[in-house]
């Protein structure tokens, strides 16, 4: 089939001189158990702890460590109902005996062995390597175990090591689940139960160089598996960026973020991953998808960057990406506006759009998120205080607005002094528009750290029975409001049923476009009084997924479909939709090699 | 004594007339339970500025100013007046005051208001996150004065009430109800598009974002027959659209009954239904209706249905996604949920049936009625008080909540003491009525115009018959079955059926049941009516126990209704195929009214109501047996002859056979003509 040399199945682009390259050391080591949590998000020294009923968050990574939160902890026990007396510990990292048998023959190691990639079997990484960030891979991780994890984990080093790796995989019967930051929060590099076949976890890791840059065209060739903090550390040295700063990109990978369609906080100005990405290879079993130039745009048919871009590992690896880069901004600023309730913010939001004249990110918090945010600010001091209660004093009498409806607006400025200016000048002015007050730089910057650090609250969280997790989708501007209200409305009616008493359910506008925006929603619950918390969870989301299609919302926006969403795909594409991307993966990956399962169920 | 079900109601004319003082009571602190609480309270007027700002409306406004020239700031002008005229308001001194009268009133002229406190409370509970609407029955206008009276008293916010345009021009009446929270819908479906663009956004506005309940009366219109009427799907309509358009997560529905012992308009009514014209809303006419304080009315009942969500009504059936694309403003009913619609309108009736009290006095009537049916002329006490107990009993047996469970027939005549007169001889009979025909101006008369004689006596039967009707639905559907096993004597099951679905669909008008060709329904209704002995069946099919007696009362109280459609299907084959509309039913009316002085045999004069008739005509249309055509200015009923003679064979068989038309000399005098 592939011998007929029409096909070629080596890419035909010269590869490039090594010395070209640039090396990047890379944050996150071959084992990372050892600077990441085994069982959690992020980095093993920063967590969210209890220390005498206080929670303090440890490590000097962010804003907020090493520091004490009384208004969190009281936040924590008022909303969720939390004992903080009482922590449920959690299973200890397992040893390699409880770790299941890997399903190899004797061919296929030889096989693997023949390749010359640096490979593993050792339980630990194969298990580091068997899970996202969903809530059931995270609870699954503290209290069992995974029915399947891969049989062997592959480190290619460069995109022919992965063109080697495919093709014995396709010749051997066996399985690539291609593996880049890990964080996915779709199940997407879970490995299907049934599948018996020995599948491979190919880890990007150490394909992280940058190949080369182009400073006349402003773009930059990237090996996939390169992360987001490594790729802007090293471009900031150079004094530009690519400015694609999802609220996971200290451990996402390039490749995951074309393989999902992701979108960074500062869309507005950078753009999302697909306006970024000028040129992409993609190894699939029948050869590499590419294209023979590295132009702007072009006209030539249906544009096949799209079949790589959200392929979620089914159809190849993603192994090298040419994207653009922008010089460094002069400068970064944080700013917020409060408005007396949600409907005005998102008011205010939608002008905005209307006049395009977003800052680098544009973002809503509703009421519950607002409270939410304002907890995590530590013990202030004496002054702090007073200044404290008199801006609440401001803002509720003179004012007149509601606490309990008031929601804030936090903005990022990015560029020169005299265009950031210009921004916040404008943005202020459409803010007043709609009744809303601006709320000074210190309130935008704790939303924004928010970001990061949210991610590590739900192991706290399972700690003290409280299962927490976000979901997202872009709607029309004209169904925000309404999608907001009925998917809460959706929850709040489950929980009901299902007699949980401390939940909480908060949302954000976290990025507009001309059309519509996006909507991102936190639940988290507690479960003390529940057998099955995940799966009880996963009903609630379900309920309130079909809630926001139903109220005219989208299947995702950039987390992507996975396992999780298959239910509502065909709905979504139409049935032709469903199988067209059935005949191209026929045609890409005729033995299912990719059979991670993402998107549509594969058949085995 | 009343019926335990009854027992567990709550009379909150009680507390009222026990209290020091209704006026400490009005005046107290009030902190209403909202259908759905919002953050901050929206305003009446907020509610019409928001229309006016609408998409949609500025949308019409600029379309029409491109079309006609006319200029924006004057078509906005034109909204807001038509925005003042439906809008309510809401005054909460005028609602103490009105609230204070009417704890007058009401202790005045009624014995009690029992409500089924239980089940509101539970509604109440329900209450806070979602739009609200109740769904009253409409027997009288002291329906919606209940409802209201009934929120305050139990802390609810008082709904915005959809009311008719006739309240609207009520001297100090219009703006009084208009304080308490009407809002007022015109009636006419004329080619006003922006008045009913206009409507339906404010509709959509106080669903979308109003926190009041909203009240409409699903039937549309006040029931001068007692009868529950095919509900109407205008206003539901609107109200379900931003549900099917996702701007709300989920809408509750609550099917709400109140039943009366005796209506206010009774008299009204009667006169209504014959053709006499109905006098127009005046603030004098109002005021000459309180006359009506010093009499009693007897009780009043107000139970609840279980509320029904239109998320568990519609889920799974209706894919709300399918508006997902274009503007909600845009969006227009799928063909399913139209169908859906008409279904819950239905559900909604059915769920009052359910919860309707039955008073003694509508047993009393039955049995009445079925006396008279049968050729007495009036009736002994203990034989009404027998009659009476076997009736509840079987109204009982098939779900009914009746008043009595012990028979007391006293306090249930004596309410009706007008209408019900026990002679010296301890005889039961119908007071003589004495109609002064003069002083009804004959040129507004929407029917023929009846004879002294005729109205003189059938005016009590008439009166009569709206205490029959309200327990109607117990006895349709059985006396259906009963009918058809009487002439075939011995029926297999698939052949019952499909008479019995015949039938069910020629009064499909008449009688509101939401089991049509419903194979679960039908089969329900057989186990009931074999538990009470009624039939029987074995393995030839089903026929009829000997039980005659209560047979003959299910026929008779059904016949009325079988003789007035099979009367008209008689008139229309005599007539040449055109029919004029405008004179159709006063020639029927002339017609009956002729039969039953010739006939001997017992001709209900409520046959001569033309609410029947009109039924008959809607649902002769529905089966495409006459069809509207319009001839220059008049419309008139195109007749199919052929499926006429049909019908006609199929419903005679049913009918008594001294009720048959070849009994009666052919009679070419009244036919029914387009030349005439």
């Amino acid at each position: 089939m592939n011998s007929n040399g029409i096909v070629n199945k080596y890419s035909n682009t010269p590869v490039s001189k090594s010395s070209d390259a640039i090396f990047v050391k890379t944050t996150i080591p071959r084992k990372r158990e050892e600077l990441l949590k085994w069982n959690g998000w992020g980095y093993k020294d920063s967590r969210f702890l209890v220390k005498d009923g206080i929670i303090h968050f440890s490590g000097s990574r962010y804003p907020i460590g090493e520091l004490s939160l009384p208004y969190f902890t009281q936040w924590v026990e008022d909303v969720l109902g939390v004992d903080l007396s009482k922590p449920h510990t959690s299973k200890d990292q397992p040893v390699e005996e409880e770790c299941p048998y890997p399903l190899i023959s004797n061919d296929n190691y030889k096989q693997i062995v023949h390749l010359n990639v640096p490979f593993s079997t050792k339980g630990i990484d194969r298990l580091m390597r068997a899970h996202g960030h969903t809530v059931y891979d995270i609870y699954t991780l503290k209290e069992s175990f995974f029915d399947r994890i891969p049989d062997v984990v592959l480190w290619p080093s460069c995109h022919g090591d992965v063109v080697k790796i495919v093709d014995a995989a396709d010749k051997n019967n066996m399985v690539v689940i291609p593996f880049g930051g890990g964080t996915s929060v779709t199940g997407a590099v879970e490995c299907p139960k049934d599948e018996m076949r020995t599948i491979i976890s190919l880890d990007t890791s150490q394909m992280n160089k940058i190949l080369w840059v182009d400073r006349e065209n402003l773009v930059i060739c990237c090996e996939s598996g390169i992360i987001g903090q490594d790729l802007e550390r090293e471009l900031h040295t150079m004094g530009f960026t690519v400015g694609h700063e999802p609220d996971s990109y200290e451990f996402s990978s390039l490749g995951g973020w074309v393989a999902t369609r992701a979108s960074g906080m500062k869309k507005n100005t950078y753009g999302n991953i697909e306006d970024l990405l000028v040129h992409v290879k993609m190894v699939t079993p029948k050869g590499v998808l590419e294209k023979n130039c590295q132009v702007p745009r072009m006209s030539c048919g249906p544009d096949f960057n799209h079949i790589v871009l959200g392929s979620e590992g089914c159809l190849g690896v993603i192994t090298e990406v040419i994207l653009k880069i922008r010089p460094l901004p002069k400068m970064k600023k944080y700013g917020s506006v409060v408005f007396p309730d949600f409907e005005s913010g998102v008011r205010c939001m939608r002008e905005v759009a209307k006049q395009r004249c977003q800052p680098a990110s544009i973002r809503l918090m509703d009421n519950a998120q607002f409270k939410f945010g304002q907890s995590l600010r530590p013990v202030p001091g004496y002054f702090g205080l007073i200044f404290d209660g008199l801006k609440k004093l401001y803002i509720k009498k003179i004012k007149g607005f509601n606490f309990d409806s008031i929601c804030v607006m936090t903005l990022l400025f990015e560029g020169d002094v005299k265009d950031v200016q210009m921004q916040e000048k404008k943005i202020y002015e459409i803010g007043s528009k709609f009744g809303g007050i601006p709320a000074g730089q210190t309130n935008g910057e704790r939303g924004y750290m928010l970001t990061f650090v949210i991610a590590y609250i739900r192991d706290l969280g399972l700690e003290f029975n409280v299962l927490a997790e976000s979901f997202e989708t872009s709607v029309p501007w004209d169904r925000a409001v309404s999608l907001c209200r009925n998917v809460k409305y959706v929850v709040g009616e489950e929980c009901k049923k299902l007699n949980i008493e401390h939940y909480l359910m908060a949302a954000r506008v976290t990025q507009t476009y001309d059309a519509g925006c996006v909507i991102y929603f936190y639940f988290g619950y507690n479960y003390s009084n529940i057998k099955n918390p995940v799966e009880v969870y996963e009903q609630i989301e379900e309920k309130a997924r079909d809630e926001i299609i139903e109220s005219g919302g989208s299947i995702s926006h950039h987390h992507g479909v996975g396992k999780i969403r298959r239910k509502w795909y065909p709905g979504t594409i139409s049935a032709i939709g469903v199988q067209l991307f059935k005949a191209t993966k026929q045609e890409l990956d005729p033995r299912n090699v990719f059979a991670c399962g993402n998107i549509l169920k594969s058949k085995l | 004594m009343t019926s335990k079900y009854l027992q567990s109601f709550k009379d909150i004319l009680t507390d009222r007339r026990t209290e020091y003082s209704n006026f400490m009571w009005i005046s107290r602190h009030l902190d209403p339970k909202a259908a759905y609480e919002r953050l901050i309270k929206p305003t009446p007027n907020f509610h019409k500025e928001e229309v006016l700002r609408s998409v949609k409306i500025q949308e019409i406004i600029d379309r029409i100013s491109r079309e006609t020239g006319l200029q924006k700031g004057k078509l906005a002008n034109n909204v807001w007046t038509i925005l003042n005229e439906i809008g309510f308001n809401k005054r909460l001194s005028i609602i103490r005051w009105l609230g204070f009268l009417l704890t007058k009133i009401g202790l005045q002229v009624y014995s009690g208001i029992k409500v089924n406190e239980e089940k509101l409370l539970k509604i109440k509970e329900q209450m806070g996150n979602k739009p609200v609407v109740f769904l009253p029955t409409h027997r009288s206008y002291a329906d919606f004065i209940v409802m209201s009276y009934l929120c305050f008293t139990y802390n609810i916010e008082i709904p915005a009430i959809a009311a008719g345009m006739d309240f609207y021009s009520m001297w100090v009446m219009g703006s009084v109800l208009r304080d308490t929270g009407a809002f007022f819908m015109r009636r006419s479906f004329n080619n006003d598009h922006l008045y009913w663009d206009t409507f339906r956004q404010y509709i959509h506005q106080i669903i979308t974002e109003g926190d009041l309940p909203l009240e409409f009366f699903v039937e549309g219109t006040r029931s001068r027959s007692g009868k529950f009427l095919v509900p109407k799907l205008g206003l539901l309509s609107m109200v379900l659209k931003p549900f099917f358009t996702a701007g709300i997560p989920d809408i509750l529905f609550i099917p709400i009954n109140i039943s009366y012992d005796r209506v206010l308009e009774e008299k009204l009514f009667a006169y209504e239904l014959l053709g006499v014209p109905k006098p127009k809303e005046s603030t004098s006419g109002f005021f000459k209706s309180l006359s009506i304080m010093k009499e009693n009315y007897g009780n009043l009942y107000v139970d609840f249905g279980d509320p029904i969500s239109g998320r568990e009504f519609f889920g799974g059936v209706v894919n709300r996604a399918l508006h997902n694309i274009r503007p909600i403003h845009l969006q227009e009913f799928t063909e399913q949920e139209k169908s859906l619609t008409a279904k819950l309108a239905n559900e909604i009736v059915i769920n009052q049936q359910k919860c309707s009290v039955i008073t003694t006095f509508n047993i009393i009537a039955l049995a009445l009625t079925n006396n008279y049916a049968m050729g007495c002329k009036g009736m002994k006490v203990e034989d009404l008080v027998e009659d009476v107990s076997w009736i509840n009993d079987y109204l009982i047996h098939f779900g009914a909540h009746t008043e009595l469970d012990s028979v007391d027939i006293q306090s249930g005549l004596k309410v009706h003491k007008h209408l019900i007169e026990i002679t010296s001889e301890k005889t039961v009979k119908l007071v003589d009525h004495c109609v002064a025909l003069k002083s009804i101006d004959s040129s507004k008369l929407r029917g023929h115009a009846l004879s002294q004689d005729t109205m003189n006596s059938i005016l009590p039967f008439v009166m009569l018959q709206l205490y029959v009707n309200p327990a109607l639905h117990y006895i349709s559907q059985s006396a259906m079955i009963i009918i058809i096993l009487q002439h075939h004597k011995l029926i297999n099951k698939d052949n019952l059926f499909t008479q019995y679905t015949f039938l069910q669909t020629l009064f499909s008008h008449e009688f509101v049941s939401c089991n049509t060709g419903s194979n679960s329904k039908f089969e329900e209704l057989l186990q009931d009516l074999a538990n009470v002995a009624l039939i029987h069946c074995d393995s030839s099919g089903y026929y009829l126990s000997d039980s005659n007696k209560l047979q003959m009362f299910l026929r008779n109280n059904f016949t009325p209704f079988l003789f007035t459609y099979y009367t008209i299907c008689n008139l229309l084959l005599q007539s040449d195929g055109m029919v004029n509309e405008k004179t159709a039913a006063a020639t029927v009316q002339s017609q009956i009214e002729k039969l039953i002085a010739v006939r001997k045999c017992f001709i209900h004069p409520y046959c001569l109501n033309l609410d029947t008739i009109a039924n008959a005509f809607s649902s002769l249309t529905s089966m495409e047996i006459i069809r509207k055509e319009k001839v220059d200015d008049d419309t008139f009923w195109n007749v199919n002859m052929e499926q006429l003679i049909n019908l006609c064979c199929k419903i005679e068989v049913y009918l008594d056979a001294e009720l048959r038309v070849d009994k009666l000399q052919p009679s070419r005098t009244v036919l029914l003509s387009s030349k005439l």
